[in-house]
């Protein structure tokens, strides 16, 4: 509308764009799926980006990235009723030793979530 | 200067007042305005003196040379010889429009009540003219004026010149006729009516680009003249043309204004679709433009010329174009500044007890308080002032900026108006005098969205690149403004405990639970009393419901939600009935939907409510596929990016212009046309879309694609139901 400027969402688009070109060709075909998720995120948390608005763009949406993973690994602690930050402070080994289960098992944390 | 008066008896008079001499001003070298000054006299009847007047950026006085035109019909004439003749002088008020100079100067306005002393030899010689009125008076009388209206039948939004054929309709005193070829020409008719009735006003449908010519045409043919003007002059016509506005092409139509007459095309008047002719009055009074330039122009001419009948009656000059460049900017402070309001995406799901705090007119608000003007901001007079956040932009502590005193005055009568609402609204319904009272309230409900829109123009005209008054910093620092306000706002209510669910520039959507309508009152008197600007409750909603994009059903979009109010009222933003490509059937079908899920109060009872709407849904698909759907209702209304014949695919509207254009239907870009879909998967485009004016009954229309179009506009009510019916209920409200 009569802008000097590109919105941010145009922005977080041609990031997008530049980043597939090369990045993205060297990608698996499951992981690029993945990878248009994490760019398109980015606009829950425009309204911050535009009021940052950094000279680069990519400072703010890797921000923004970091910061949906933070909520989204909250919320699913939350559901799980698991608190992880506890467990990697601590310096003992995990209860398990690897694999898929070694977040949570069926049963739940072996360790008690502090809240 | 030609005036024409209603008397209150029923003569109409045409007066000529020779009082009016208007005046431009030059600037430059004494020597060259000598010059000039010597030239002129010899040329023409003018009078020149030096005389002072203010800058309008810096507010100090220059010397200029004042032109004074005898005669107001070489006003242009002399002010073009001048800027040819020394390109080295700056001009100002040199562009005006001379009716709204004749306003200013004998402080009169279109449609006010006065009294006129006549020059006792000729009776068309205006003596003395006196203003009776105040153009700021909230219950005004109108002048009584006799209305004659003609149109075609039958669809009034397809246009007339895409073929579409129907008898003239005549509307006069009440009486409704129908004038058809048959036994006289339609003509004739017309002058017939006009004879009989001597109407003031003309209100049509189609009437600049195609009655009124058709008319004129065809009394040439038939050997008279067809008395629309009520002197002898001829009739005025302008031409079309398509523009840019807004990355858009637009078209406007030609248009065809009378003398001693009023000519208004519905069709042709942003203002008189917007709000009718109660809200062209008010803008005619309140910006003393002419009423038939009003009616065509846009809302951005008549604050303009509020603006500058405020810089006339201080004496400061008025630049011929805009004549302030943009002060360079360091690319970091571009980054900075050049950003609009800030929108939070909403949260998507379906949210019970809701509420919106919606900023009354922010930005015309935020001009009036903090006195944000074009010559208010970094002004050179107050290096001390206090500095606009994010950007650092000083505003003027001296002078109260132009725009901020026009725009003060448009809020406080706007608000004035509001209260008369309420008070209307108040009276028992008892008293028997409510046919009256709700009439006015209407009325006032119309004038005051015409007094919306010359706000909304005055924001964005900051920005404007021809406005004489528009200066890119004052645009910028209104929206770092409106940023930090929606801010605090947000933080406040955070602080209360409410959750921040969507925030759209100028208004909140907030929910906690378990909240009271006092509560969100409280909250809002709280947002007002941090940020110093009119924040009202504007609704709390028994339930929102808040959709992702169309695209992914992951992110939210702005704008793309439902809302059920307290007291059952809807508010729909960005469904497929608030778009105007939508065929007419689908808009129906959505709204009769929302009808019925307005009733329901809580995600319960929606679900409830649902199963009652698919039943809707299905009476519509059963419809469309026995035929007995009228094909009005399939109309799909598209613009023309560009002209038939550079279209590269055979899209719809490429297709459909195609075949307009092949029958003889002269196109231009920004047009709208309608069509049809018949055929969508047919292996020829041109069978695939028919325009509606050339459709006939065996055209048929796509069942299918009529049915999908239904389907998908159902979607968004049930985006969430099958999601809640499958987790628990209470902890699944949100959807991240």
């Amino acid at each position: 509308m009569g802008r000097t400027l590109a919105t941010f969402r145009d922005l977080i688009e041609q990031e997008m764009l530049n980043w597939e070109r090369v990045f993205g060709r060297a990608l698996r075909r499951e992981e690029r799926a993945h990878f248009e998720a994490m760019f398109n995120r980015v606009r829950l948390y425009i309204q911050a980006c535009t009021y940052e608005f950094p000279v680069h763009a990519m400072d703010a949406i890797n921000v923004a990235v970091g910061l949906d993973h933070e909520i989204r690994l909250r919320s699913i602690e939350a559901r799980l009723g698991i608190n992880l930050e506890n467990q990697w402070m601590d310096s003992r080994s995990l209860p398990f030793p690897g694999g898929d289960d070694a977040v949570a098992g069926p049963d739940g944390p072996e360790t008690p979530s502090s809240d | 200067m030609t005036l024409w008066l209603a008397r209150t008896d029923r003569k109409r008079l045409r007066l000529i007042d020779p009082s009016f001499h208007p005046s431009f001003y030059a600037q430059g070298a004494e020597p060259h305005l000598r010059q000039l000054s010597r030239v002129l006299a010899a040329r023409a009847r003018v009078r020149c003196a030096f005389t002072e007047k203010f800058n309008i950026w810096d507010g100090r006085p220059i010397r200029v040379l004042e032109v004074t035109v005898h005669h107001p019909a070489q006003f242009a004439a002399i002010a073009r010889f001048v800027r040819r003749y020394d390109t080295r002088l700056t001009l100002y008020n040199s562009d005006l429009m001379l009716a709204p100079l004749y306003c200013w100067e004998k402080n009169v306005f279109p449609l006010a009540r006065v009294e006129v002393e006549t020059a006792r030899q000729d009776a068309a010689i205006i003596h003395a003219l006196e203003c009776r009125d105040d153009e700021w008076a909230l219950d005004y009388e109108l002048p009584p004026l006799r209305t004659l209206q003609l149109r075609l039948e039958g669809l009034g939004q397809v246009d007339p010149q895409h073929g579409r054929r129907g008898a003239l309709e005549a509307e006069i005193d009440g009486g409704q006729q129908v004038l058809e070829d048959s036994d006289e020409p339609v003509a004739r008719g017309v002058e017939r009516l006009l004879r009989a009735h001597d109407p003031d006003l003309i209100v049509t449908e189609w009437g600049d680009s195609t009655l009124l010519p058709a008319l004129m045409r065809q009394a040439q043919q038939l050997g008279f003249e067809l008395s629309l003007n009520r002197d002898e002059s001829p009739v005025a016509r302008s031409r079309s043309r398509s523009y840019m506005s807004y990355g858009r092409i637009l078209y406007k139509g030609s248009a065809t204004m009378l003398a001693g007459r009023l000519h208004v095309d519905l069709r042709n008047s942003f203002i008189a679709h917007q709000c009718e002719l109660d809200g062209l009055w008010e803008l005619v009074r309140i910006t003393r433009l002419p009423v038939q330039y009003s009616a065509r122009t846009t809302t951005g001419t008549g604050i303009s010329y509020m603006q500058m009948e405020t810089a006339y009656r201080d004496g400061t000059l008025i630049p011929a174009q805009k004549a302030e460049p943009e002060t360079p900017k360091h690319p970091d402070e571009l980054l900075l500044a050049d950003r609009g309001g800030l929108v939070f995406p909403p949260r998507l799901g379906f949210f019970e007890n809701a509420a919106e705090l919606d900023f009354a007119s922010e930005y015309p608000n935020i001009m009036a308080r903090f006195n944000v003007s074009p010559e208010t901001v970094n002004c050179r007079c107050c290096p001390d002032a206090p500095r606009v956040p994010e950007l650092g932009y000083r505003v003027c502590q001296k002078r109260r900026g132009i725009t901020s005193r026009v725009v003060e005055r448009l809020i406080a009568k706007r608000q004035e108006y509001k209260l008369r609402m309420k008070a209307v609204a108040a009276v028992p319904e008892t008293t028997g005098q409510l046919p009256a009272t709700a009439e006015y309230s209407a009325s006032y409900s119309l004038r005051r969205s015409s007094l919306k829109w010359l706000l909304v123009c005055c924001f964005g005209y900051t920005g404007y690149k021809n406005a004489r008054f528009g200066k890119i910093e004052a645009h910028e620092a209104i929206n770092a403004l409106s940023r930090e306000k929606l801010l605090v706002a947000k933080e406040a209510a955070e602080l209360k405990g409410f959750r921040v669910l969507h925030a759209l520039v100028d208004s909140l959507y907030v929910e906690r639970q378990g909240a009271t309508r006092r509560d969100y009152e409280q909250l809002a008197q709280e947002i007002e009393r941090l940020t110093g600007l009119p924040l009202a409750l504007e609704a709390v909603y028994r339930y929102v419901v808040f959709l992702p994009s169309r695209q992914n059903a992951e992110i939210p979009v702005p704008n793309r939600f439902f809302a059920v109010a307290e007291n059952g009222e809807l508010k729909i933003r960005g469904l497929e009935c608030r778009r105007h490509d939508t065929p007419p059937v689908v808009s129906r079908m959505q709204h009769q939907v929302l009808e019925i899920l307005a009733e329901a109060r809580d995600f319960e009872s929606y679900c409830r409510k649902l199963e009652e709407a698919r039943q809707t849904l299905d009476r519509y698909l059963d419809r469309l596929a026995d035929g007995s759907m009228d094909v009005q209702e399939l109309i799909i209304s598209k613009r023309l990016t560009r002209a038939p014949e550079a279209y590269r695919k055979d899209t719809a509207t490429a297709v459909v212009a195609r075949q307009l254009d092949r029958s003889g239907v002269k196109l231009r870009p920004g047009e709208i046309i309608g069509y049809i879909v018949t055929d969508a998967g047919s292996k020829f485009p041109d069978d695939r879309f028919r325009a509606f004016t050339l459709w006939e009954g065996w055209h048929g229309y796509d069942v299918r694609h009529y049915q999908q179009a239904l389907l998908d506009a159902f979607k968004p009510f049930e985006h969430y139901v099958p999601a809640r019916a499958a987790v628990a209920p209470a902890s699944s409200r949100q959807f991240l």
